[in-house]
């Protein structure tokens, strides 16, 4: 289990405090962005000591946590550099939860690709067979 | 058999009542005829015997007796899953007891949509219960999107893109004796399980951090709609009156006669 370390959503404020306005906080400072599926978890922050810290300047991706698929060094290599060519095609575009749903969910699609030209495959002993990304399948029933 | 005694104390005046059997004469029908047993004998029996089992079996018997089901729920789903909890479906006899707190629930129904924007919510909950932990994806927005699965731009495709789902309750919504049905089942695996193999439970991180050239940007939803002028108008004209202040204020206004605008109230 990693500890993160988030912060509290913006306060409600209601008619009392109205009033005296509610300190601004810096652009990114402290909120933790996600987007988080099954295989792919983006966080804006940096790892250490297997903890994550909020860092609005990096990204970490975690690749499937459950082991639903048998992750062989080179085919998780590949994911990761697709990563950063994804989260550098998108220089300058505004950090928020929707940018990082769309590089999620492009890799997310990356990993379908590998799992159909058969570099992927779906792990056995996984705690549950949901084959979340269809049924596994032979030639004959293709 | 006794036959009903008429009643001891009647109130003259109040015929319904007159004709109505006493307490006694109830208890006498009801012992003649409901065939009554002495009280059970399970615990002596128990306490001359030895009862031979195996650890597993006993772990996982107390297990399954005893799954603490998150309180969730997003949608519809959940009004079914909340007749569940009152006393005409009774789910405390299966030993499930609502938990408010992921940190003490071994189960989680998912019940009802979810969304893109609810995604890394559920997967926290999920992540922060103990091992071992059990999913049940209720109804069809969480096996496949469901109605939304067709137009939604945001609905999630079925919560096992989201996280392991351990058994899938069909419906839409499922009656709250199919959600028994899935509980049962569930025991049912909950029993087939090994404490050797909880090793395997464990979650593999795969880190990997770059630094990006995103830029930061501030939330589009921060609350400070409630500091808008609008808002704190409508909210200082009501903070200085006492609760009933209005109603009592605009009766008077109507059994005077006088207009709305001459009792100075917002429209
Ligand atoms: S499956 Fe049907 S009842 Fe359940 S949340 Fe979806 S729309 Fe509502």
């Amino acid at each position: 289990m990693v500890a993160i370390q988030d912060a509290s959503p913006a306060p409600m404020v209601d008619a009392s405090a109205a009033a005296t306005p509610a300190p601004q906080r810096a652009a990114g400072d402290s909120t933790l962005l996600k987007s988080t599926t099954r295989h792919v978890r983006l966080f804006t922050a940096r790892v250490e000591n297997g903890d994550l810290v909020p860092d609005p300047s990096q990204l970490t991706l975690d690749v499937d946590p459950d082991n639903e698929f048998l992750w062989e060094p080179p085919v998780l290599a590949k994911v990761q550099q697709r990563f950063g060519e994804l989260v550098n095609a998108r220089a300058g575009e505004p950090l928020n939860d929707y940018t990082l749903r769309r590089i999620g969910s492009d890799l997310e699609g990356f990993i379908r690709q590998l799992l159909q030209t058969g570099e992927l495959r779906y792990n056995p002993d996984c705690r549950v067979l949901n084959y979340s990304m269809g049924l596994p399948r032979t030639p004959e029933t293709l | 058999m006794t036959p009903p005694t008429p009643p001891a104390s009647t109130t003259a005046g109040s015929p319904g009542l007159a004709e109505m059997p006493s307490i006694q004469a109830l208890k006498d029908v009801r012992a003649a005829s409901c065939g009554p047993v002495g009280s059970p004998t399970v615990t002596s029996d128990l306490s001359e015997n030895v009862i031979l089992t195996t650890l597993d079996d006993i772990h996982n018997w107390a297990r399954l007796s005893s799954l603490w089901p998150l309180l969730y729920g997003t949608a519809c789903c959940f009004i079914e899953f909340a007749a569940l909890l009152g006393s005409r479906f009774d789910f405390d006899r299966f030993g499930l007891v609502p938990r408010s707190s992921p940190r003490q629930a071994d189960l989680i129904i998912v019940a009802g949509t979810v969304t893109m924007k609810m995604a890394p919510a559920l997967v926290r909950l999920y992540e922060q219960m103990p091992e071992p932990k059990y999913v049940i994806a209720m109804g069809a927005c969480t096996i496949t999107g469901g109605m939304f699965s067709a137009d939604s731009t945001t609905a999630v495709r079925g919560v096992d893109k989201l996280i392991p789902v351990d058994l899938y309750l069909p419906g839409c919504p499922p009656r709250p004796e199919a959600i028994f049905d899935a509980v049962i089942k569930l025991r049912k695996k909950v029993g087939n399980e090994s404490l050797a193999e909880r090793g395997n439970l464990l979650p593999t991180h795969r880190y990997c951090t770059v630094p990006h050239q995103l830029v930061p940007t501030e939330p589009i939803v921060n609350g400070r709609y409630l500091r808008a002028e609008t808002q704190q108008a409508a909210l200082a004209a009501a903070a200085g009156l006492p609760l009933g202040a209005l109603e009592a204020e605009r009766d008077a206004a109507l059994n005077t006669g006088s207009s709305p605008a001459d009792a100075n109230l917002p429209s």
